[in-house]
């Protein structure tokens, strides 16, 4: 381990999706983004849908994270998503059609059930996350 | 076709080892919140003890020609759930695989949910909708008991049908804490609370491990179906031999007997 530095592992129930040395993350939390530095005092956070992102040296990555856990330790930080995609990976036009869908949706049938109206929320702020991160890394290159 | 299924078992063997890490860390947490509150504190946690209705998850095949692999594990199913009729228990079922599904309708036993052709798509949203059901039954319909059983993958050559309970969740066994040896553990910070923490985590642990019986399940029929597809590759091969050698006996006998006869033919000319 180089000094002033952690190690973050991503993993979601279908594989390990970064594990890397890393100078700085940061995360969508239960209450709002937080960061966390190398030497952060343990700590179990839920999360929530957002963009979490990472540096290492000069280089930032970005990452859309779909509700799970960090575990924060002094070296290591372990992110547990139920779903989390690279920058990268994200086919940015599958994400608009999403959103377009999920707006659709939460427009179209005010009279139906909460419950649909929550889904459909829920699939736009996915949305959303996705394509704010690949639009990120777009910056990035 | 031992190929294919060799080919199959080795992609499957892999989604078994990517989706441990995550099913090892919830349980890890799982396991240290639990130890940190009482089992009432959770309608997961809790066992009222009632135990007369009981809901078992069986994971089979849908496909045959996989040596013992579902009779096996249909076996024990049956055994279970005769047993719970005895003790004067109601018990349903959800089935996934054509396999079980045909043996158990066959057995007159009431079905509350079946999934077939699942097998090659399994993913995680599938361990979701089961568990979503599974849960819902255990907290609004009145089960008391919600088990899994499932072919556990040990190695290509080693599967074995295995019962757990799922729901209630099991205590975690304190030695077992004690064993991971993390004092860190108890001093962490939670957001938003570890009542919350545990609230989100324990419906997320019951996932994992729905997910983890159906790719268990998954390598372990690709690796019954391997052997058992060896074993008959290995069979017929014999059986060729034996045959063909049984032909070419048959065929100098006849020619043998012809010669004689051509032979007896000439000497009685002479």
């Amino acid at each position: 381990m180089v000094e002033g530095k952690m190690m973050l592992d991503i993993v979601t129930p279908e594989r390990k999706l970064v594990s890397a040395e890393v100078d700085e993350v940061t995360a969508p939390g239960f209450y709002g983004e937080f960061g966390v530095l190398p030497q952060h005092t343990p700590y179990l956070c839920q999360l929530g849908v957002g963009v979490l992102s990472y540096r290492t040296g000069s280089a930032r990555y970005f990452v859309s994270v779909i509700e799970g856990y960090a575990e924060v330790g002094p070296e290591k930080i372990t992110i547990l998503a139920e779903h989390a995609e690279r920058a990268e990976d994200i086919d940015a036009e599958r994400a608009q059609e999403a959103r377009q869908r999920a707006q659709e949706r939460m427009t179209g049938q005010k009279s139906e059930e909460e419950l649909d109206f929550d889904r459909a929320e829920l699939a736009l702020k996915r949305a959303i996350t996705r394509i704010s991160v690949a639009n990120q890394s777009g910056l990035n290159n | 076709m031992k190929l294919v299924a060799a080919s199959k078992v080795r992609r499957a063997q892999e989604r078994i080892e990517s989706a441990r890490p995550y099913s090892e860390k919830i349980e890890e947490l799982v396991n240290s919140l639990a130890a940190k509150v009482s089992a009432d504190t959770h309608p997961l946690l809790r066992d009222d003890m009632k135990d007369d209705r009981v809901l078992l998850l069986v994971i089979t095949s849908d496909k045959g020609l996989c040596g013992g692999y579902n009779t096996n594990l249909l076996r024990q199913a049956f055994q279970f759930l005769r047993k719970r009729e005895e003790e004067g228990k109601e018990t349903e079922i959800i089935v996934v695989g054509r396999k079980g599904r045909d043996f158990l309708a066959r057995r007159e036993f009431s079905f509350k949910e079946q999934f077939t052709d699942v097998y090659g798509k399994i993913d995680f949203a599938l361990a979701t909708q089961l568990a979503e059901i599974m849960t819902k039954a255990y907290l609004e319909e009145s089960f008391d008991e919600v088990h899994i059983i499932t072919t556990e993958f040990r190695t290509i050559l080693s599967q074995s049908p295995r019962l757990s309970r799922l729901l209630p969740l099991a205590p975690p066994v304190p030695e077992a804490i004690d064993a991971q040896g993390d004092p860190v553990a108890a001093e962490y910070i939670y957001e938003p609370s570890m009542e919350g923490v545990l609230d989100s985590i324990l419906p997320r642990h019951v996932r994992v491990q729905i997910y983890r019986s159906l790719l268990d399940a998954e390598a372990s029929e690709f690796g019954a179906r391997m052997t058992a597809m060896d074993n008959a590759s290995r069979n017929a091969e014999e059986m060729i031999g034996a045959l063909t050698l049984q032909m070419n006996r048959v065929r100098q006998a006849s020619i043998t007997t012809e010669l004689l006869e051509v032979v007896a033919g000439a000497d009685a000319l002479a």
